[in-house]
């Protein structure tokens, strides 16, 4: 690929394409390795995309693939980083600093579907299509999401309401 | 859900800059030498597995020490034939003299193992002793990054801190070669010490891993009779970015391990991107992070950085590929040359 060209398009799919990695894994090394992994092969490849929409299909699966691989490993699944491995995220709205921790404390297979149907606003059937997923289960798995989602976030929005009483209590005494 | 608020949550994750830059400086450097094995390569600490010894130990084996070099492409990706890699694996492969394994349902045959006072390398190959195509596909693996022991004595009680890569390569019957290596931060090898380590299967299927607990034990008794040369060589030299800077004192090579000594801001977070170890012949070796600590009391108030705040650092690389420490010229910490007197 001609390396101005690719600089356009690592520009335009950057974020995307870490972002997915990192959804998946919650760890910034292997979402680096992945998006260098990712950018590689795109790099490399000997044909351009005459469609777009083709093109950042192509990236997404190949980032979950990449991002299955390692989950798959033996390795990660007993490993522990020395290196901080979580993103440090400063939100100014306690509302969205608990919609973040209500999503990643969600299964990762449950992550990735709520992060391309949400995010990304594919739909069932093209989500099905990236992840290799049948129709089935990404509905359920979508269902799961929300209800967790609805679940974590109505006992944090009550604690945090609970909170809020007892520190209006004591400023009132 | 609110789905305007969740695309303003998931928006501030953001590829970071310097990884920005690191992909587009290799790329527009040498495209053809990136690769993807530093994933399998992940430095870790030792990770106890919560699970019971399994009561029925039925396989049994002994093997001593290198039946070939084979596994030496096999236990570091990126090293080819005649490397100094597999002259180092020669010179000290027999510095493991014994090997024995006890797991269920397995046959563990020892394809190859080094040792040098700080580092231990081995491949393991285990075969399953019934078929079961059913359970034993290309998804079953094995491990032995659980409980281990030094001498008996758990490495968790004897207060080491042990850094590792791993990797298991399964080969589709259950059968599968496991490979590892180890390298203490705090301890020495002795002649004679006996490595022990958990052996554990798991199995990912659909997208979950089955954990099967513990199988069994390997064992590995090293004999050191040679001793690998080390250099230690108080230097002055500073290496910075923008949010950590290291004043760094002290710089100690053995043919595996750069060890680097001195002072950081309060924090532990930043290190150098890329770090080499520059030969005097010209050549250049890579490193990779392997462990880094504070040695004063970290104190952190939360992002906040206290430029008054310097503490003792140690920071542990593992080299590539084997040096001769006295052939060491200089290391290279991003653009910051430091020489080492000869």
């Amino acid at each position: 690929m001609d390396i101005s060209l690719f600089q356009q398009k690592f520009h335009k799919y950057k974020d995307m394409v870490y972002r997915i990695a990192y959804t998946y894994l919650k760890n910034t090394t292997d979402a680096e390795d992945i998006s260098q992994e990712t950018f590689l092969k795109f790099y490399k490849l000997e044909n351009e995309f005459t469609d777009e929409n083709i093109e950042k299909a192509w990236l997404i699966r190949v980032t979950i693939n990449a991002c299955h691989n390692i989950k798959k490993s033996v390795w990660n699944s007993r490993r522990v980083e020395i290196s901080d491995t979580q993103t440090k995220i400063v939100f100014y709205e306690q509302e969205e600093s608990e919609l973040y921790q209500a999503v990643f404390s969600l299964p990762d297979k449950y992550r990735i579907v709520v992060l391309l149907y949400y995010y990304e606003e594919y739909s069932i059937q093209e989500i099905s299509d990236l992840t290799g997923r049948k129709i089935s289960t990404i509905q359920t798995q979508l269902d799961r999401a929300r209800k967790k989602l609805k679940s974590k976030l109505t006992e944090k929005g009550r604690n945090s309401y609970e909170q809020r009483k007892i520190q209006t209590g004591y400023e009132s005494n | 859900m609110n789905k305007e608020k969740y695309k303003q949550v998931m928006n501030q994750i953001k590829m970071p800059e310097d990884c920005e830059e690191k992909i587009l400086k290799k790329i527009y450097e040498n495209p053809s030498e990136i690769t993807s094995h530093n994933i399998k390569w992940k430095r870790v600490i030792s990770v106890g597995i919560a699970a019971t010894l399994c009561t029925g130990i039925i396989g049994m084996a002994t093997v001593s020490a290198i039946q070939g070099t084979n596994w030496i492409s096999e236990l570091f990706p990126n090293t080819n034939e005649g490397s100094s890699m597999m002259d180092y694996a020669e010179k000290y492969s027999e510095n493991v003299y014994d090997f024995s394994a006890d797991v269920d349902g397995f046959d563990v045959e020892l394809l190859g193992a080094f040792a040098d006072e700080s580092n231990l390398y081995y491949a393991l190959h285990f075969t399953p002793k019934e078929e079961n195509h059913e359970k034993y596909n290309d998804s079953f693996q094995m491990n032995c990054i659980g409980e281990r022991w030094i001498d008996d004595t758990s490495i968790n009680e004897k207060g080491i801190r042990m850094t590792a890569g791993s990797s298991s390569k399964p080969e589709g019957n259950g059968s599968c070669i496991y490979t590892e290596r180890i390298n203490f931060d705090e301890y020495t090898w002795e002649s004679g010490t006996v490595y022990k380590a958990e052996v554990s299967a798991s199995q990912f299927v659909e997208e979950e891993w089955i954990d099967y607990g513990i199988i069994g034990t390997i064992s590995i008794t090293i004999d050191l009779q040679k001793e690998a040369p080390k250099r230690s060589c108080d230097v002055s030299g500073k290496w910075e970015n923008e949010k950590n800077f290291w004043n760094i004192k002290q710089i100690q090579i053995d043919p595996l391990n750069l060890r680097i000594l001195g002072e950081q801001l309060n924090t532990i977070e930043d290190v150098p991107n890329q770090i080499n170890i520059l030969l005097k012949d010209g050549g250049t070796i890579q490193c990779q992070k392997s462990s880094l600590c504070n040695e004063d009391k970290v104190i952190k108030d939360d992002k906040v950085i206290k430029k008054e705040d310097l503490v003792n650092f140690n920071a542990l690389f593992t080299i590539e590929s084997p040096v001769n420490p006295y052939e060491v010229k200089a290391i290279q910490l991003d653009d910051c040359i430091i020489s080492i007197n000869p």
